[in-house]
């Protein structure tokens, strides 16, 4: 009885990397590439906004890998993060993603969720984004033309939902330096509640560290949820560059988060809150690198209201 | 008395739980009915404007499309979504489908067609044109000179006064504080949203499939909107996925119904979790101002409060709901005075309707966090200035003289301090770190069923025994999740001797079961519960009838012996029941079944006194409540398991209610989309292991002894966990939910 006018869609699932060129070659505007769909899914309920090609990475076990290859770290697209959340190579070599992916939603969301997903999705929440910044990661794609390219993640994630990718061209991998021994890294993550909780705040740092000296050489940080887009924070890790990691640096860090949220969200109601929480995360991220003993922010002057 | 009993007060699964956990249970979203359509509802984006004019063309232009409605071939006629008996005082002022939208997921229009994915397709086809109005977003805002008026009549709904006993002569050496505790709108966050099937044969009989918590109001409004006889609609109760009061008014039934009745074909309608957020009902937004006075030892001389409560865009039973607000603190307190001023007041935002417990949430949230206050000011222990005010068993409450029964609330609140360490905790400096750590106590009353000087309670139940001697209770009982069908199972078990798994319970169908107000107002295990076990008493004295017959002997010599009906002369020679079903049945010619009707006779207190442990991130604003402990006067746990899940459930209700639950709108009155993701309900991975005290004794005249549970259990949780944080950081934040934002802006 049901008629199904009201919807066409069809559905590829390319199953090799010269399928996904085909598939990608059909491509328009309307086409969408769906991973593990915990985004997808749920918008294309909405009617009216039906693709007229959904392309599937589902049939494409070769996407999904962390790999060391010589000094990169390689993370294919449809890598789950409850994979990304266990490999030992990345918590080895880049452990801040690994961390970021143990944070997103559920255990259910992880399962199925993939890196690739959460880049291309591009929410500025997305929990991956500020540790692949962090690492300096570069996005690898291929297109309808079976063309592949390399470019930076900040060339790829330009605004809240807004990528450069074009309609035929589907991220297939991630990559950046292995972290070596001399290097630490940590993310950390502020929601509105412990789990299953979009994020309102986090941050990614990945720090190389003297141990002879206890002097930091180099530090990235990255923040997420504070923009439009996951970004570094360039004046702190040049503030950072050079000094002893100690509580200083701690609080170094914390300052440079606060204004650098100051910067980016200028307008927004949820400022004030957002810098001063700011503080309590940037000293979990500094304490979770493990360069010093545990520091605290000093007593906020807290004044409690007059009792009535 | 507990010791002779068998099957009562023990732990039992409930009676649904193997389908629940495979997946088996057929909820009406489940069900396919032959040429059943689906019905997609377009709800309005502005909170407030008229409906200037609906093309539908191009959706009734959609293959597989049969009808669009709205105010242009519906009828106007206003009703009351709420109504449960015919002649109940209640504003009618809601249209099946609106010309003047008043909220922003008002009903404007329905497709129904042949598919949800066509209805939902075709809902995006049709062209609407509003002429807006200027919304109206908050109660002050409606009751502001000049304000637009939403219904005829004015914004303010609603005003009344309950006042009762005298303020004693001032000494001058009284204490007064004065709180205003503001709680936002709420979703009932029941995991089943809204849903519900009419279907209307060729007969003009109406029959309507729905997870309601009252068949015989749905049939009322139903059968009265549309201009039937109650005999001409059914309602048949399925299975639900939870309510928490969400549930009780007729959302989707009228609708549905008219839907059904004018195309003559089953007709379903489900709502998605936005849609039934904005558009189904809310908890309302209320603000209640405290000013409690007591003398130096703590001992309180008066009591005045004002609520301005926010009914969203239709009456419904906000009044009703506001005036139980003025009905739960003297149940709580002895106090010489009681002055409650309340103003009811339509806004352009979401309905407000029933949520657990019925304003005793709101209205104990204000008292207690007040209650801390006052401690404060005093420099006494809250707890001890509780104590010296608590109600006493056997009091008469001040505002309507009721009896609250043996009232064990002081008996909650003694020993839960000493299980809490509440004197030793409560000392715990919160220190001067990131991380403060305080204790918070609450108690709350509530009450066992509707029975008052204006409203009466009773239940009516059938019982037949079987010719194996298992037996059927007919009831209108309408499961929410609580285990309530297991409740009746077991005390029928009890009473008649025989295992639970012999009794057979019926959930409501307006046309088979007995007459039951419906499954709210604390009134199933009270009143129910009673009904079950008087009908069990009757079926007894029915099979002593039958044996007395067949056996050729006095009714007054037999009795109940071992499971056997005997007579006392003469042990050993008697009938096994089923016996005397089956010679009833072959040798009388009758059957062996009874129907009894129980009538409330009290309405006692429901107590309980609640602990938490918080520890609150001074930089995030985030709060962690890190131990948990509810003691609550149940009389007597009948699923003792149960009672225990049902305190558990709602503390973390509760909590969410203190820290983050929150249904948001923008400043256009719109509801923050988002469904889930955005309105956060506590998880898992932030409960504490919630501890649960429960306080048994005889003395109400429930079964067994059993009062209610599934409301007073969320009633003090809200202020427990906000005294907490409050003392944790030396603050006096009283507008709920404490989100990170407003703990950090009042640390700042």
């Amino acid at each position: 009885m049901a008629v199904r006018e009201a919807r066409t869609m069809a559905v590829a699932v390319p199953t090799t990397r010269d399928d996904l060129v085909v598939a990608l070659g059909r491509a328009t505007t309307d086409t969408r590439i769906i991973a593990g769909g915990t985004d997808l899914v749920r918008s294309l309920r909405v009617p009216g906004d039906e693709p007229d090609l959904l392309i599937s990475l589902g049939g494409l076990r070769g996407l999904s890998y962390v790999r060391l290859d010589g000094a990169t770290v390689r993370v294919g697209a449809t890598t789950t993060f409850t994979e990304l959340q266990h490999d030992p190579v990345l918590r080895e070599h880049g452990l801040c993603l690994a961390l970021a992916a143990s944070t997103i939603g559920s255990a259910q969301i992880r399962n199925v969720g993939t890196v690739g997903g959460n880049i291309a999705n591009a929410s500025p929440c997305a929990d991956s984004a500020p540790a692949l910044v962090a690492l300096g990661a570069d996005v690898t794609t291929v297109d309808g033309a079976g063309h592949t390219a390399t470019r930076p993640l900040s060339e790829v994630v330009l605004g809240p939902y807004h990528t450069s990718l074009a309609c035929d061209e589907a991220i297939v991998e991630f990559s950046f330096p292995a972290l070596g021994p001399t290097q630490r890294t940590a993310f950390t993550k502020i929601g509105s509640r412990t789990a299953v909780t979009v994020a309102r705040l986090t941050c990614a740092i990945v720090a190389r560290f003297d141990a002879a000296s206890g002097i930091l050489e180099e530090v990235r940080v990255g923040l997420g949820a504070v923009g439009a887009v996951a970004f570094r924070v360039p004046e702190v890790e040049e503030a950072l560059r050079g000094q002893r990691a100690d509580a200083e640096a701690a609080a170094l860090l914390a300052e440079g988060c606060v204004r650098a949220i100051g910067r980016s969200i200028p307008d927004r109601p949820t400022l004030p809150y957002k810098q001063h929480a700011a503080v309590g995360l940037a000293y979990d991220t500094w304490n979770a690198l493990g360069l010093c003993p545990p520091c605290a922010p000093a007593a906020h002057d807290d004044r409690p209201e007059e009792v009535a | 008395m507990t010791d002779e009993l068998r099957v009562v007060g023990r732990d039992h699964p409930i009676a649904d739980a193997a389908l629940k956990v495979s997946g088996a249970l057929v909820y009406a979203t489940d069900m396919r009915l032959p040429r059943m359509l689906y019905a997609k509802l377009l709800l309005s984006p502005i909170a407030h404007g008229r409906v200037a004019h609906i093309d539908a063309t191009e959706a009734l232009a959609l293959p597989g499309v049969v009808a669009v409605f709205s105010h242009e071939n519906a009828p106007q006629r206003l009703y009351s979504r709420y109504r449960l008996l015919p002649d109940q005082d209640c504003p009618e002022d809601e249209p099946l489908f609106a010309e003047t939208v008043r909220f922003a997921g008002d009903r404007v229009a329905a497709v129904v067609a042949e598919g949800l994915d066509i209805a939902a397709a075709a809902v995006r086809l049709l062209r609407v044109q509003y002429e807006e109005l200027p919304a109206v977003l908050t109660a002050e805002e409606a009751l502001r000179e000049g304000a637009i008026p939403i219904h005829p009549g004015g914004n303010l709904l609603s005003e009344f006064e309950h006042a009762a006993g005298e303020r004693p002569e001032a000494r001058g050496n009284e204490v007064t504080v004065t709180v205003a505790t503001s709680l936002p709108r709420a979703h009932h966050a029941a995991l089943e949203p809204h849903s519900c099937i009419a279907d209307c044969d060729a007969s003009g009989k109406l029959t309507m499939w729905s997870p309601t918590q009252s068949v015989f109001g749905a049939r009322t409004v139903v059968a009265d909107l549309l201009g039937l006889s109650y005999s001409q609609v059914r309602v048949i109760k399925v299975p639900m996925g939870g309510s928490f009061g969400g549930k009780q008014e007729f959302t989707l039934e009228p609708v549905t119904a008219f839907m059904a009745m004018t195309l003559r074909r089953p007709v379903r309608l489900a709502l998605e979790r936005e849609e039934c957020i904005s558009s189904t009902m809310v908890r309302g937004a209320s603000t209640s101002t405290v000013r409690v006075t007591a003398d130096p030892a703590g001992v309180l001389k008066d009591l005045e409060v004002d609520t301005l409560f926010d009914a969203g865009a239709y009456g419904t039973s906000s009044i009703d709901y506001v005036d139980m607000m003025t009905k739960k603190l003297t149940r709580l307190y002895r106090v010489p005075q009681y002055r409650h001023h309340c103003r009811v007041v339509y806004t352009t935002t979401p309905v407000a309707g029933g949520c657990r417990a019925w304003g005793a949430v709101d209205i104990t949230a204000p008292m207690e966090i007040a209650m801390d206050r006052l401690a404060g000011r005093l420099g006494m222990d809250p707890v001890e200035l509780r104590l010296k005010n608590l109600v006493e068993p056997f009091d008469r409450e001040l505002l309507t003289g009721a009896e609250l029964g043996d009232a064990r609330i002081r008996e909650c609140l003694v020993r839960g301090a000493e299980a809490f360490r509440w004197d030793e905790r409560v000392q715990q400096d919160p220190g001067r770190g990131r991380y403060r750590r305080g204790v918070g106590v609450a108690c709350g009353a509530h009450k066992n069923g509707m029975l008052s000087d204006t409203f009466p309670d009773f239940s009516t139940m059938t019982l037949k025994m079987n010719e194996d001697g298992s037996v059927a209770l007919g009831a209108s009982l309408h499961e929410v999740g609580c285990g309530a069908v297991t409740a009746m199972r077991l005390i029928v078990a009890e009473e008649l001797g025989i295992e639970p798994e012999m009794v057979s319970v019926t959930e409501a169908d307006s046309d088979l079961t007995p007459y039951d107000f419906g499954c709210y107002g604390s009134r199933v295990t009270y009143v129910c519960g009673a009904a079950a076990r008087q009908t069990a008493v009757a079926l007894k004295e029915r099979l002593l009838e039958v044996a007395a017959v067949l056996m050729g002997r006095p009714v007054a010599e037999l009795c109940f012996r071992g499971g056997r009906i005997e007579a006392a002369s003469a042990p050993g020679e008697g009938l096994a029941p089923a016996e005397a079903v089956m010679a009833a049945k072959t040798v009388l010619h009758e059957d062996v079944s009874v129907q009894s009707t129980h009538q409330a006779t009290s309405n006692p207190g429901a107590y309980s006194a609640q602990f938490a442990e918080v520890v609150v991130d001074t930089w995030t604003g985030l709060t962690r409540v890190t131990d948990f402990l509810a003691v609550g006067d149940v009389g007597r746990a009948i699923n003792r398991a149960m009672v225990v899940g049902q305190y558990q459930g709602a503390v973390q209700m509760g909590i969410g209610f203190a820290l983050c639950e929150e249904v948001g709108l923008d400043t256009a009155g719109r509801v923050v989309p988002g469904g889930f993701k955005q309105y956060h309900v506590v998880n898992t991975p932030d409960m504490p292991d919630v501890k649960v005290i429960l306080v048994e004794h005889d003395g109400d005249d429930g079964p067994y002894g059993a009062k209610s549970v599934g409301e007073i259990s969320v009633v003090p949780t809200v202020p427990a966990v906000v005294n907490a944080v409050n003392r944790a950081l030396g603050t006096s934040l009283s507008d709920l939910p404490l989100t990170p934002a407003k703990v950090v802006a009042a640390l700042r």
